[in-house]
């Protein structure tokens, strides 16, 4: 049984001056070193959800709505050791580099918790080794693409070795090379460093690899489940604004002409093998 | 704009590069005051070697000083020319109704052409050998006393190196914007005064509102990666004092003591 990292309890949160809260009644938690993935149209509220997450945004009434991590619960108090285990990744690689060149970016969480000189060079060259960058130490920002900050970004994110890693769009404006390789990325460093990575996307095909998927509509939460038991409930999905990752588009007009693919057909791969077999059985 | 040589930084790996920005800030600053110890042939003469040192010791083509001269090179001949015309004293060679042409004119223009020349020349070898970034963290180190009359230095020197890291982004902002007007018909550098001010209002206003949007997301990258206003931080960036600013610091020493020396009392 995994330990829940991530527990949220009807949180609302309203903008000011907005008629409508862009957030109402959330709960849900996340298992320690699950990949969840975030979706839902523009404007359903997946990006005040992790600003909340870290306490940038406070949520409505902190009475009834509740946030812990890791057994704290997020309040005044904790506020900065809650913010110590969660990094997060922005959706635009340009305005997130604080440093003027890439060493200086990725010591920036280090400088701020206090951290001695020693260990932060140990830490900005382990971070970089990871995110393969290395060899661009000395670079300034406008030396990099838009990829290369991103990856920038994330050293910056594991050099401080938080639990958690919240992507807020982190992908969206990479090209889809870029983005293959960031998130291959990040998966090797959940898998090395045991951590629990939130991805908050627009890009369905995506999620397919993610543990959860959590499903906002409009600041409510329409769904939470495995990518299968999601993408099978094709009405909901239709229903919440959003498209199907292409190997569900092709199982739902194969179903028109009668072919009915199994559940257990879940990405690709499968697909093909699945396809292939079915090809010789006939 | 390219063309301004001011303020530029150009890579190199001689010598001055090697030196602390502190040592180099603080030589600058004392060598304009030191210009002015100088009050004959000889030290005049020693002061231009000094500087000529400086800008050999560069490893930089001349020519790149000579750019950084040019643009002042009107205003330091309309102060010569002023000083040789209107300058009486000793033996007077020429005269003609206001103007004259003396002795002490000849020299003290002489000395103003030196001066000026020997000041911009030393200046340069700071900015073109020294990145803004270590200027910054040099001017950080030496306005550290002012934390005592509690001028938060901390904040300022962070202040100071978002704004180093903004500018070329900002330039390429400044860029798009234009290229982005200019694909809708707008045009820059045709018309009168009035109507090529008025043409910079599509620029202003966009960058103007992009800087403020940079200026968020930056905020909330910033604290979200745990920065605090106020609260103790450590240091990744240090200065490191080498034996070329000992070497640095010897120069300065010798050519004061020079000075002081061979100056006419």
């Amino acid at each position: 049984m995994q330990k829940k990292i991530i527990e949220v309890e009807n949180l609302t949160y309203t903008y000011k001056d907005a008629k409508q809260p862009a957030l109402e009644n959330i709960s849900f938690s996340v298992k320690e070193n699950e990949w969840v993935s975030i979706i839902g149209h523009n404007g359903s509220g997946k990006s005040t959800l992790s600003r909340l997450l870290n306490g940038l945004l406070r949520a409505d009434e902190e009475k009834n709505s509740k946030i812990t991590i890791d057994g704290l619960i997020l309040n005044s108090t904790n506020l900065w050791k809650i913010r110590d285990m969660i990094g997060i990744v922005f959706q635009n690689p340009e305005n997130q580099f604080v440093g003027t060149n890439v060493q200086d970016d990725v010591a920036f969480g280090l400088e701020n918790r206090n951290i001695s000189r020693t260990e932060m060079i140990k830490r900005v060259n382990s971070a970089l080794q990871a995110v393969g960058m290395q060899n661009y130490k000395n670079a300034e920002p406008q030396m990099l693409s838009g990829g290369q900050k991103q990856r920038v970004a994330i050293a910056g994110i594991i050099a401080i070795r938080p639990k958690i890693i919240i992507l807020d769009e982190s992908t969206s404006m990479l090209d889809p090379e870029g983005r293959t390789s960031i998130l291959s990325l990040i998966r090797d460093l959940q898998q090395k460093n045991d951590m629990t990575v939130l991805s908050i996307t627009h890009n369905i095909q995506e999620t397919l690899h993610s543990d959860q998927i959590l499903v906002l509509d409009s600041g409510k939460k329409v769904a939470q489940g495995t990518p299968q038991e999601i993408f099978s409930n094709i009405s909901m999905i239709e229903k919440a604004g959003l498209g199907l990752p292409f190997v569900y588009e092709l199982k739902k007009e194969l179903a028109v002409y009668g072919i009915k693919i199994p559940d257990s057909v879940s990405n690709e791969e499968k697909m093909v093998e699945y396809l292939c077999q079915l090809n010789s059985n006939m | 704009m390219s063309k301004i040589i001011i303020g530029r930084y150009i890579p190199g790996n001689s010598i001055v590069y090697k030196m602390d920005p502190r040592g180099k800030i603080i030589g600058a600053f004392f060598f304009i005051f030191l210009i002015f110890l100088a009050n004959n042939w000889f030290t005049y003469l020693m002061i231009t070697l000094f500087t000529f040192a400086a800008v050999f010791a560069t490893r930089l083509k001349i020519k790149t000083f000579w750019e950084g001269v040019r643009p002042l090179i009107w205003l330091i001949l309309f102060t010569s020319v002023l000083q040789l015309f209107f300058t009486t004293g000793g033996k007077i060679y020429w005269h003609w109704g206001i103007f004259t042409i003396s002795h002490y004119g000849i020299e003290n223009s002489i000395y103003i052409f030196i001066r000026f020349v020997m000041i911009i020349l030393m200046s340069t070898v700071l900015t073109l050998t020294t990145t803004p970034l270590e200027i910054s963290e040099g001017m950080e180190w030496i306005l550290t006393p002012l934390k005592y009359l509690k001028v938060p230095i901390g904040q300022i020197a962070l202040v100071m190196s978002i704004a180093l890291r903004f500018v070329p982004t900002l330039m390429d902002e400044t860029v798009k914007i234009m290229n982005a007007q200019r694909a809708r018909g707008a045009d820059f550098n045709d018309g009168g005064l009035i109507k090529r001010a008025k043409a910079i209002i599509p620029i202003l206003i966009p960058l103007f509102i992009n800087s403020l949007t940079i200026a968020i997301d930056l905020a909330v990258a910033m604290e979200s990666r745990g920065y605090r206003e106020g609260e103790k931080r450590s240091r990744y960036r240090v200065l490191t004092w080498s034996k070329y600013d000992w070497i640095n610091l010897a120069f300065f020493t010798l050519l004061t003591a020079l000075l002081l020396v061979l100056r006419k009392h």
